[in-house]
């Protein structure tokens, strides 16, 4: 027995009772002192926290004064995660080692009961209950296993109070202790006022820290914004050099896929071909077989890649050549090729175009290849369409006209063109042909062909000028005159390439000649009247001859429309005088290029009174007159000499100063029947009986 | 009631109810078997009463209902003195805060050693403090 020998409690004694009264007053004064100083301290603890907003500055500080000033000297604040829902040590007083960042989950331990029930736990003697537990764990044969959790590892008391803000958890604060009882409700009414303080202090450090993200977020964003703003332009300048590559890459794609598919059809057709609206359709048109004498034999000795280079090289002359005159090859077999004139685009010039090409091919394969060529040419209805099995077809075209052509081909003399009588008749105003025996035809009735000997010159041409005119007297040599200027001066013109485009074959030269004729004559009366100046003949014939060559520029489609307007004519006449005066740039002749106006003034001119000189009034007679005398693709039956004579006359131009020139023309170009009456510059009459 | 003037439990016996040691409590049966036990803690409740943690059916729990009075010694884990309670089971609470309180330290002792599942507070058992006195006698 341990009697506590406590004298006071035995009653009886005055002093006694004085002391122990005493004692209580003094234990009452104690605590009410302690609770003032602790309330003090709260209000010390609260102003603190709220004085900053740093979350581990003040957690820091409210551990600091749990410990320095209400003596708690194992203390952490642990922040939750809600959705997570564990805590996780933000802060910690009183630990040797730190354990900052360790996790507790919601539910474990007091702290982790304290966060789930948002109530104070308060234990104590938590090692003998732990023990109690364990030893039920055990005898329910079950291991013993203590979770770990953040704190004194010989933990007996603990107080867990919940840190909550407008009913959301924020956090936990713990104290702990070794001492098996070292909290009692005064601690925990203390701490609840602290942890309501650290609570909200948390909250708002936390929506302050959320307000700084997000203000920095919107920094950023400004930030991120004035730098796009900064480097907009050349963001834009960038894009759009991306964008500028993709369409030239895209194009330069099309380009390639584009001269992939001219090797299958023509390139008119492409667009169609790509759209997949290519149908097969019937054209009026002219189909050209052309084939090499002896090549075999040539070749025989030859390395392949020798062949190749050597047919290679051909083919690409020849395709040079009748691409010049609108013509397509269409295939090649062997030696041979299959060539398209008025396909796929019909064209009014396919018969003539043709045989122009035909004629420049054989004048100059011996040059080229030093073989003779066989030449086959069909006019007529033709088929045309893509024709071949799928991975190989091709555009092609059906029909007699082209077995026709190859016929007419194998008939061919070396270096001969044979064509059949529908092209003959398309081909005879311009081109002069020889009929050949009947040709005797394998499955087809007996055949006519004709040899085109070649194209038909002013002399060869009685239309355009009378067999009985004093002018058939001079044709031929003046014709050679003309041929030589050509040769010596404009040797770089290719005439007929011009000419071919509107049929207006040999026009230059016969306006020249006629132009020579008249200049001429005009020269000869001048001499016998000894009036008038002297001419530049050399003038008169250039002019002549380049009057027109702009025509090279214009497409053919649209010299080639009948009916055109006046409107659409004078637009015409305008191209053709401006692409003119270009051309003559390029052949350095720009001296010409008044001259040149001077002509196109003088062909539109409608004022009877207007007055041009001696070298406009003699190119312009001679080339309205031709104009109407020679054969056109777009006009019907040309006009006959006497007839245009008479429609020159009509002219308003002729009705003044330039009559008299025009009466010297018609004088020189009258059939020898006809009698015309001189009429005077100044009395407009018909100069024809 | 057997006393006009309820007792108040002392201010000394407070650590003594903080489950530090466990205490020993006497019940009857109602053939007059008696029972001791060991209980790990007796909470204090208000100044006349404490509660015991029903967890598990015991002889303990059956006896009280049926004979309500029970003799507790609880022992104070600072100066070892041992304190003697005349008890008498009043009622048993299964919600609200006294039954919160225990069932959160219960969950917190549990929760640390893996035993959420069986430490289960089925009810807070109040028993009335019928007289309250320090024995003679310290533990030893």
């Amino acid at each position: 027995m341990n009697d506590s020998g406590d004298s006071a409690t035995e009653p009886g004694s005055l002093r006694a009772l004085i002391l122990d009264n005493q004692r209580v007053i003094d234990d009452l004064n104690a605590r009410v002192q302690r609770r003032d100083r602790e309330v003090r301290i709260i209000q010390q603890i609260s102003s603190e926290i709220n004085a900053t907003l740093d979350l581990d500055q003040m957690l820091g500080l409210i551990l600091d004064s749990l410990d320095r000033v209400l003596g708690f000297k194992h203390c952490m604040i642990l922040l939750a995660d809600e959705k997570l829902a564990q805590l996780s040590v933000a802060a910690m007083r009183g630990y040797k080692d730190q354990q900052t960042r360790t996790i507790v989950q919601v539910g474990q331990g007091p702290i982790g009961v304290a966060a789930r029930r948002r109530r104070v736990v308060r234990m104590a003697a938590m090692g003998t209950q732990l023990g109690y537990a364990a030893a039920v764990r055990g005898e329910m044969g079950q291991e013993q296993t203590q979770i770990k959790l953040p704190g004194l590892a010989d933990v007996q008391s603990q107080m867990a109070l919940p840190l909550i803000v407008k009913e959301r958890l924020v956090g936990v604060l713990a104290v702990e202790s070794a001492a098996p009882s070292a909290f009692d409700e005064l601690d925990e009414l203390l701490l609840s006022i602290v942890a309501n303080q650290c609570a909200a202090a948390i909250d708002n450090a936390r929506l302050y820290l959320g307000e700084q993200e997000r203000s920095e977020l919107l920094d950023r964003t400004n930030r991120d914004l004035q730098h796009l703003n900064d480097t907009l332009e050349s963001k834009v300048r960038d894009r759009t050099a991306e964008l500028t590559q993709a369409f030239a890459d895209l194009e330069r794609r099309k380009r390639q896929h584009e001269e992939l598919l001219a090797h299958m059809a023509p390139v008119d057709l492409i667009p169609l071909m790509v759209e997949g609206r290519l149908q097969a359709s019937r054209l009026t048109a002219t189909v050209m077989f052309t084939d090499l004498s002896g090549f075999t034999a040539f070749s025989a000795g030859m390395e392949p890649d020798e062949v190749f280079a050597h047919l290679n090289h051909y083919f690409a002359w020849l395709g040079d050549v009748t691409s010049r005159y609108r013509g397509y090859v269409n295939k090649t077999m062997g030696d041979g090729t299959m060539i398209l004139f008025g396909v796929p685009v019909a064209s009014p010039s396919h018969a003539t175009d043709a045989v122009v090409a035909a004629l420049t091919l054989q004048a100059n394969a011996a040059s080229t290849i030093s073989l003779a060529m066989r030449i086959g040419i069909s006019s007529g209805v033709i088929t045309a369409g893509m024709l071949g099995p799928r991975n190989k077809s091709m555009y092609d075209i059906l029909g007699e006209t082209v077995n026709l052509a190859q016929r007419m081909e194998g008939s061919a003399p070396l270096g001969g063109i044979v064509v059949t009588p529908a092209t003959a008749e398309l081909i005879q105003p311009y081109f002069v042909t020889e009929a050949l025996p009947d040709l005797e035809i394998k499955g087809l009735s007996r055949r006519a062909s004709f040899r085109v000997i070649g194209m038909r010159t002013l002399k060869d041409d009685p239309r355009r000028f009378d067999p009985s005119s004093r002018f058939a007297e001079m044709v031929t040599p003046l014709q050679a005159e003309i041929e030589a200027f050509k040769a010596q001066h404009l040797s770089r013109v290719n005439f007929i390439s011009v000419q071919a485009r509107d049929g207006a074959f040999y026009h230059n030269e016969t306006v020249a000649i006629l132009a020579l004729a008249l200049q001429r004559e005009l020269g000869r009366q001048d001499r016998l009247s000894a009036s008038t100046s002297d001419i530049d003949e050399q003038a008169v014939i250039r002019l002549a001859l380049v009057h027109d060559l702009g025509k090279r520029a214009i497409d053919p489609r649209r010299l080639n429309e009948r009916g055109l307007s006046e409107e659409d004519r004078t637009s015409l006449r305008a191209d053709l005088e401006s692409h003119t005066i270009e051309t003559l740039a390029q052949l350095e002749f720009d001296s010409m290029a008044e001259a040149v106006r001077a002509l196109y003034r003088f062909e539109a001119q409608q004022q009877p009174h207007a007055v041009f000189d001696a070298l406009t009034t003699i190119v312009g007679i001679a080339d309205i007159f031709d104009a109407l005398v020679a054969p056109k693709f777009y006009k019907g039956a040309p006009w006959t000499v006497r007839g245009a004579l008479e429609e020159v006359a009509r002219m308003p131009i002729m009705l003044g100063e330039q009559r008299g020139f025009l009466n010297v023309f018609a004088e020189l170009m009258r059939p020898a029947s006809v009698s015309l009456t001189m009429a005077r510059a100044d009395v407009p009459k018909p100069i024809i009986d | 009631m057997p006393h006009a003037d309820p007792v108040t439990l002392p201010a000394e016996v407070m650590p003594a109810l903080q489950g530090a040691i466990p205490a020993t409590i006497v019940t009857c049966a109602l053939d007059g078997e008696p029972n001791a036990t060991t209980v790990s803690q007796v909470h204090y409740v208000d100044r006349n009463h404490v509660a015991l943690s029903f967890q598990f059916f015991s002889k303990t729990i059956r006896n009280v209902r049926e004979n309500p009075y029970a003799a507790v010694q609880v022992i104070n884990p600072v100066d070892f003195s041992v304190w003697l309670f005349d008890l008498r089971y009043d009622h048993s609470e299964t919600e609200g805060p006294l039954f919160d309180d225990m069932d959160m330290k219960l969950e917190a002792i549990a929760s640390m050693t893996g035993m959420s599942d069986v430490f289960k507070l089925r009810g807070a058992d109040v028993y009335e403090v019928l007289a309250v006195r320090k024995a003679p006698w310290r533990r030893t």
